[in-house]
């Protein structure tokens, strides 16, 4: 894992969720983003971009948050790209779940676009301090 | 970029989000109808689908009332949608007036 947080890939099929957060990620946290509509084309996409770092929805048509999370983990380039699933559901049960699939942490939906940033850089200063 | 600038942006995203918010309350009234007069599984699917969205969106443009009302009609089509060939539709549809409620006061 890189020590810089710079590139990230934004995965989300809903494009009022899309629009909000890249005005968070982009205008507000100065990230490089890709914004990708489906797990599908995040796999097609993820490795020309090189992200450091996946936000990934959990609730898609077609491929799924975790069906893509299993494509990334069965990858030699993905295997272990950080993944932060962001969902909707957030009963701890089902963040325990996503955990356990390797998720990295988990952002719940709706977010504050005036904190997703914050959020997302905390996140990874934690797994960086964390053993 | 400045703080005013940043104020121009997301309060010219929340109003076409909000002006946005009549269609899709038309869409979720329109499945809502058909399956008042015919449970279909693939139309609550559908339906569960644009109520997921709803909740995931709408606090994040400052309309926290319509993600709640949405979040508690998502609940009550999953649970229809557990409950068999012909579940009760009661619970579903008081959720759908009263997220339809939340749609209109977020638009006034």
């Amino acid at each position: 894992m890189p020590s810089n947080l710079t590139k990230i890939l934004y995965v989300e099929d809903e494009p009022d969720i899309q629009t909000i957060a890249e005005l968070a990620l982009v205008t507000l946290g100065g990230f490089q983003l890709k914004t990708c509509a489906s797990g599908a084309e995040a796999l097609d996409a993820v490795v020309g971009f090189a992200p450091d770092l996946i936000l990934l929805d959990v609730m898609m048509p077609g491929m799924d948050g975790i069906a893509t999370l299993g494509a990334l983990r069965a990858n030699p380039a993905t295997v272990n790209l950080p993944v932060v699933f962001m969902t909707a559901r957030s009963q701890p049960a089902e963040i325990a779940r996503y955990r356990s699939l390797g998720a990295l942490e988990v952002i719940t939906k709706p977010f504050d676009p005036l904190v997703l940033a914050d959020q997302v850089r905390a996140i990874w200063q934690r797994a960086h301090v964390e053993p | 970029m400045s703080s005013p600038d940043l104020e121009r942006q997301l309060v010219a995203l929340r109003k076409g989000y909000a002006e946005r918010l009549p269609a899709r309350a038309d869409v979720l009234a329109a499945i809502a109808a058909d399956l008042a007069q015919h449970w279909d599984a693939t139309a609550a699917l559908e339906l569960k689908r644009h109520l997921h969205n709803l909740a995931g969106s709408g606090a994040s443009y400052g309309f926290p009332d319509v993600s709640q009302a949405a979040r508690a009609a998502e609940d009550a089509c999953s649970v229809a949608l557990a409950g068999g060939p012909s579940p009760p539709l009661v619970p579903l549809m008081s959720a759908l007036e009263a997220l339809a409620g939340a749609i209109a006061r977020a638009r006034s």
